[in-house]
């Protein structure tokens, strides 16, 4: 599974040419069929941090609240202002047989390079968001993961969320089928691994042997509706890594997440989630998923982890969100040191308004909270102004 | 009340057309309020301001609560027609019985039009056909709130 071999600008670039190669070739022999749409939407950003990430260029964590990088000592104010939300969509249709062939492929602005000096800032260039097809119940590429419930998303205007959320994209392989007011869905997802080592470090692995496994059962009823995923993972460090030993580990998690509606529109989403080896899950990245002793043997943290959002609609097109999400994590600071994330959490208080079905107006204040091992603890303040347009 | 009596009836009559005439006046007299057609509204109200999902997935989840619409839509027209329909509504004046079963044609003809324009991926028709559904929901619900 290294894909290292490739640049990842090499492979964007192969991507882009590949779509762009194929459909040429597609329309010509499905002329009558074919059905091809383009869609995007603009969102542009003013953000004003109470504590600001950026060194070295613009940290991508100034435009996106990471919990992970809250700072931990006070620092600077800083306002940004961003497009890099902006996205880019199309949609291909083919009907095959009694059902229809779908692809989708979503680019973002939101890449980030390494700079020389080992700061990670923002560049402007595309982010493959999705890639996928769809056909009956299967669904095969890039897309969020089985194990998340998007319907229990708060809506908010930053573009990671709150803490908590475990939106992750990546490959998979996924089977849905609906019953009435029940379904059911299995996937299998690319595995990687993320590592806690003895000095605190993290080291990002892509040599798991088994893909992840994920199940997941959702019910609709009047009332909203209700889900529970589990997840089991293979968590494998080889000696390369450690210089010394070959460890593996089992993990597993269970989340239950949902939208419950009250009186008219209004209504609560929550996810709730633990177990282990599901670091990378949880709000892109924010714990490790195994801490690594100085021998190669591995301890996976366990974690729990959560958020939740009343929204308030005051009218058919404005409407509030209070999100609030938290998250610990029991790693073992033998392995670890105590330079690591135990409590982090977030709350975030919003206005948002269509003034048409196209355009959305949002006004949003967040407050993030981080706690180490070592008692070091640090927060920041995020007021946002976001500018949708969309067109489809 | 009257209006939630107004729309219980719509309801019932749904599943029990035939028993009509030998059932509880005051059953019937309500509109369209079921749980279903308020969820299916409920929904597409939701997915309308939907920003997280792909495109794709949210044209999937329109698509199924539109053919839901679109079965809902059709009964009420059908029972709009009917002349029992019609005979329940005997405390509204002629002018409002035309009114009531004008509203619920337009209802299934923006309902199938919707439908027919998911369809051929047609999604800005769509947003703008939902938009006058809703307006024609809610002039049905203001006209026969107070009756």
């Amino acid at each position: 599974m290294n894909k290292t071999f490739i640049p990842l600008c090499s492979r964007r670039c192969l991507l882009i040419t590949f779509l762009v190669a194929i459909s040429p070739a597609l329309y010509a022999d499905h002329k009558s069929k074919f059905d091809i749409t383009f869609g995007g939407r603009v969102k542009i950003d003013a953000i004003y941090n109470t504590n600001s990430v950026s060194r070295d260029g613009t940290s991508k964590a100034d435009l996106a609240f990471i919990p992970q990088t809250i700072p931990l000592a006070d620092s600077s104010s800083s306002t940004e202002l961003n497009l890099r939300e902006s996205r880019l969509w199309s949609t291909l249709r083919l009907p095959l047989a009694d059902e229809s062939l779908a692809s989708y492929v979503e680019f973002d602005f939101f890449d980030t390079k390494l700079k020389a000096n080992g700061t990670r800032v923002v560049a402007n260039r595309p982010r493959l968001r999705h890639l996928y097809a769809n056909y009956g119940g299967w669904t095969l590429g890039k897309t969020f993961t089985n194990f998340v419930n998007i319907s229990a998303f708060p809506e908010i205007n930053d573009a990671n969320g709150p803490v908590g959320v475990h939106a992750l994209r990546h490959e998979l392989l996924r089977y849905r089928r609906s019953f009435d007011r029940f379904a059911l869905s299995l996937s299998i997802e690319d595995a990687e691994s993320l590592f806690v080592t003895s000095n605190g470090n993290r080291v990002r692995v892509n040599d798991d042997q088994i893909p992840d496994l994920t199940a997941r059962a959702n019910i609709n009823q009047n009332w909203g509706e209700l889900s529970l995923a589990a997840i089991f993972r293979q968590v494998h460090a080889n000696s390369q890594l450690s210089g010394s030993n070959d460890d593996t580990r089992w993990g597993s998690a269970l989340s239950i997440a949902g939208r419950v509606y009250f009186k008219g529109k209004d209504n609560l989403r929550f996810t709730f989630t633990g177990g282990n080896a599901i670091g990378r899950y949880v709000s892109y990245g924010l714990f490790d998923d195994a801490a690594i002793s100085a021998d190669g043997r591995l301890d996976l943290n366990e974690i729990v982890s959560g958020h939740f959002s009343y929204q308030h609609w005051w009218s058919d097109r404005l409407r509030s969100s209070m999100v609030v999400g938290l998250a610990y994590a029991n790693i073992n600071t033998d392995f670890a040191g105590s330079n690591i994330n135990e409590y982090v959490g977030s709350t975030a208080i919003n206005l948002i308004w269509n003034p048409t079905l196209n355009s959305t107006i949002g006004v949003e204040w967040l407050h993030g909270y981080r706690q180490q091992y070592n008692q070091l603890d640090g927060n920041i303040d995020r007021i946002q102004l976001s500018l949708i347009y969309r067109v489809d | 009340m009257t209006f939630l009596r107004f729309a219980l009836a719509i309801q019932l009559t749904l599943v029990t057309l035939p028993a009509y005439p030998e059932q509880d006046r005051n059953s019937y007299l309500t509109a369209i309020h079921s749980p279903e057609v308020q969820q299916i509204m409920r929904n597409l109200h939701a997915l309308l301001f939907e920003r997280e999902r792909s495109n794709l997935e949210t044209q999937r989840l329109r698509s199924e609560q539109f053919e839901l619409l679109v079965e809902q839509a059709e009964s009420l027209s059908s029972i709009a027609a009917s002349s029992s329909l019609i005979d329940s509504l005997q405390q509204l004046d002629v002018e409002e019985q035309a009114r009531f079963s004008e509203l619920a044609n337009e209802l299934s003809l923006i309902a199938r039009t919707i439908s027919e324009d998911n369809k051929a991926g047609h999604y800005s028709e769509v947003d703008a056909g939902y938009m006058r559904l809703q307006e024609t929901c809610n002039q049905c619900h203001q006209l026969f709130r107070d009756w």
